[in-house]
């Protein structure tokens, strides 16, 4: 395996639970709901996946715990929301908070232990393929659905049906409704259904990619969240954010190691947060129009396709029936 | 939209019978205030139970933790003061977040600008107070040094918040993310200041933390109680009456309230809302830095350590959402989660000692998230089944006006 070709694999290994809990938050915010409490589901999800694994031996049982647990608290958003009518931003952040301290009280015992992990599962032939076999065809289970999950996500979306009224839950409900969509059942499902994939993030963390229960995933939600707004809502363009990131850390990781540039490690430590800051930046502030504005007229159409930044148009507000 | 049968002549049902309150008024007031009342208990009930059952479910009593509680938190007068102690940073910076909150602003970025607070207020050490010789050459006293504390944990504290409002307004950032990056980044800032020979470590040394504070800049205590200053609780005194009046006399005030309710039609009837989110941000973000100040100047820590929040700016979040955004009441809810929090250790301890459970801290935390949780679920469900007369859609209210002429 050369260099490039095992800095590929750690970022395609890296980069999956974010590529998971971001397709799994852009499913949720494509139906009008905000789910804010990722940072927190992430943690305590991952806990649970780590504790279940540990106490029943069955992987398998607490991949499902995990995703379960992502639901639960994905109900609790979209039920205050759609049933109380509070602000999906406010049970969001209490849930983010509460969360993270549920996880931690209850992780206590099994914090630092030595965990299981999901087993290595290499493609036969595939992996064999030079640069594109180790990097994505060497992997385990939960590595190659994250990849999976992305093509779903762009077809169901784009290509289906149900993915046509799911974007029109999002963006015109009072439309949708009329045509006879059942507005808030779906809101309910496809919240939920966000949920258990951000639950699945979680397992992956603590599975797979930092393995068992160390209370250090704070942060990671939020980087999630982030990358939601940053792909504009379009899963191929998540995906590609949580690679980006992903890829930067490696790099400052590197970086770290390096004799010649001395990079202090809280430097490094920043980055993704200054990333964030100034993706969000761009991906919100008409930089972007402008780039369109100033593309060769040929390109125009693609340019704008790509760039275009809209946030599902009824995002976060509830929807009441007349 | 009016029917012309309700157009005709009913009185407005404001209008109190002429001799004062008739007995089924004051009734039907009580009737409608019952639920209001009911419902926070309601709220913190279920959360109560919650906690009980996760307790019992560890093997532990629920009677020794509320007697732990107690005992560690309100026993004796030297509880009672690290108590307040301990009360002063969260109920500052508490009062600072009913600004940015009231007007809609969530600002999550509190956490750090706590941090820079902390850092700030040290900074002013560094520049004032070290004990041979200070680099600017100046001898405030110890007065001045502890003025120019906190006036540096202020100012530094509400750039780190211009930071985030600038981002909102100028960048398109909303202010959560902003706030959670500059959270982190003020994070990892501070470690790096105390961290591994970083600048503000002292040479030689391993600990993650600057070295003691020199004499003139500490903070003066009480005869008895050692941990506990008097400044803290003037500057917080001063804070509470600024910002009252901020919220229920001035004109601002209300500016900040019609911008909570609706940004777009406060901005349309003349409020400079741009103006009014920055100022406010940054406003908070001074009361917070306030906040760091008396975390990092308190007697008994009297130095920068890896971690000077302690997680106060997040409880402060959580604190205003309990309070609803009443000033008047952040006293008292910062008051009691002041007592969870300390009683939290004491819990810990106890159980640890004298029953050799295992029960984390971090239990009076998961308490205080259930707590604002479930009295927010509880408010929406009595809005949403039992509705305040007031938030009903009013029936014949805008009859009489000149609305409809068509």
């Amino acid at each position: 395996m050369t260099g490039l070709e095992s800095t590929l694999r750690g970022i395609v290994r890296s980069a999956a639970p974010i590529v998971i809990a971001g397709q799994g938050e852009l499913i949720t915010e494509r139906a009008g709901v905000i789910n804010l409490s990722l940072d927190g589901t992430i943690m305590l999800s991952a806990m649970t996946a780590h504790v279940i694994a540990r106490e029943t031996g069955s992987l398998t049982q607490a991949v499902l715990a995990a995703m379960l647990v992502g639901m639960a608290v994905a109900f609790v958003v979209v039920f205050s929301s759609i049933a109380l009518r509070l602000s999906q931003v406010a049970v969001g952040f209490i849930l983010t908070i509460l969360c993270a301290d549920l996880a931690i009280f209850l992780g206590k015992p099994h914090f630092n232990q030595p965990g299981k992990e999901i087993p290595h599962a290499p493609i036969p032939v595939l992996k064999d393929i030079p640069l594109l076999g180790p990097v994505f065809f060497d992997h385990n289970i939960l590595i190659y659905l994250s990849l999976l999950l992305v093509v779903a996500v762009l077809f169901y979306i784009y290509r289906t049906r149900p993915g046509l009224t799911l974007r029109s839950i999002g963006e015109q409900p009072e439309a949708a409704f009329v045509r006879g969509t059942p507005v808030q059942l779906l809101r309910y499902v496809y919240t939920l259904a966000g949920g258990a994939l951000v639950g699945l993030a979680g397992a992956t963390y603590s599975l797979s990619v930092k393995l068992g229960w160390k209370e250090d995933l704070s942060g990671e939600g939020w980087i999630a969240l982030a990358i939601v707004i940053f792909g504009l809502w379009m899963p191929g363009r998540v995906a590609l954010g949580a690679y980006l990131i992903a890829g930067l850390r490696s790099v400052a990781i590197d970086l770290q190691d390096n004799d010649v540039i001395d990079l202090p490690a809280q430097i490094v430590n920043m980055l993704p947060w200054f990333l964030m800051i100034i993706t969000l930046m761009i991906a919100t502030s008409g930089v972007l129009e402008k780039v369109v504005r100033f593309t060769p007229d040929r390109f125009k159409p693609a340019a704008r396709r790509f760039l275009r930044a809209a946030p599902p148009r009824a995002l976060g507000t509830p929807f009441e029936k007349h | 939209m009016t029917t012309p049968a309700n157009t005709t002549q009913r009185p407005a049902s404001q209008s109190a019978p002429p001799g004062g309150l008739s007995r089924s008024m004051i009734w039907r007031w009580v009737l409608d205030m019952l639920p209001a009342m009911l419902t926070p208990f309601l709220g913190i009930l279920a959360a109560l139970v919650i906690i009980v059952l996760i307790l019992e479910w560890q093997g532990a009593d629920p009677q020794v933790a509320w007697d732990y509680l107690y005992e560690g938190t309100l026993e004796d007068n030297i509880r009672r003061a690290d108590l307040v102690a301990y009360w002063m940073p969260l109920a500052v910076t508490s009062l600072g977040l009913v600004l940015t909150y009231t007007a809609g602003l969530w600002n999550i970025g509190v956490e750090g600008q706590l941090i820079m607070g902390a850092i700030g207020a040290t900074w002013a050490v560094r520049l004032f107070a070290e004990s041979d010789s200070p680099p600017l050459g100046l001898d405030l006293g110890r007065d001045g040094v502890l003025v120019m504390c906190f006036v540096f944990a202020a100012l530094t504290a509400a750039f780190w918040a211009l930071i985030a409002a600038v981002l909102k307004t100028r960048g398109g950032v909303n202010e959560i993310f902003g706030g959670v990056a500059l959270n982190f980044i003020a994070q990892t800032f501070n470690m790096y200041l105390v961290s591994n020979g970083g600048p503000w470590q002292p040479t030689g040394s391993r600990a993650t933390e600057t070295a003691r504070f020199p004499e003139n800049a500490r903070l003066p205590t009480f005869q008895d109680y050692r941990r506990l200053s008097p400044t803290t609780i003037y500057v917080t005194v001063g804070v509470f009456v600024v910002v009252v009046l901020i919220m229920y006399v001035s004109k601002w005030g209300l500016q900040l309230r019609a911008m909570g309710k609706n940004q777009h039609s406060a901005f349309l009837l003349g409020v400079r809302t741009e103006r009014n989110v920055v100022l406010s941000m940054a406003l908070c973000g001074a009361m917070a830095g306030l906040g760091g100040a008396y975390r990092v100047l308190a007697p008994d820590v009297s130095k920068l350590t890896a971690a000077p929040s302690g997680g106060i700016g997040f409880l402060a979040i959580l604190v205003v959402l309990l309070a609803s955004m009443s000033a008047v009441l952040i006293p008292f809810v910062s008051f009691v989660f002041a007592v969870l929090s300390k009683g939290g250790q004491r819990i810990e301890s106890g159980f640890q000692w004298d029953y050799d459970i295992v029960l984390d801290r971090s239990l009076v935390r998961v308490l205080q998230s259930t707590v604002v949780l479930m009295v927010v679920l509880a408010f929406g469900a009595r809005n949403r089944f039992f509705p305040p007369r007031s938030a009903q859609p009013p029936v014949d209210d805008d009859t009489n006006g000149d609305t409809n002429d068509g």
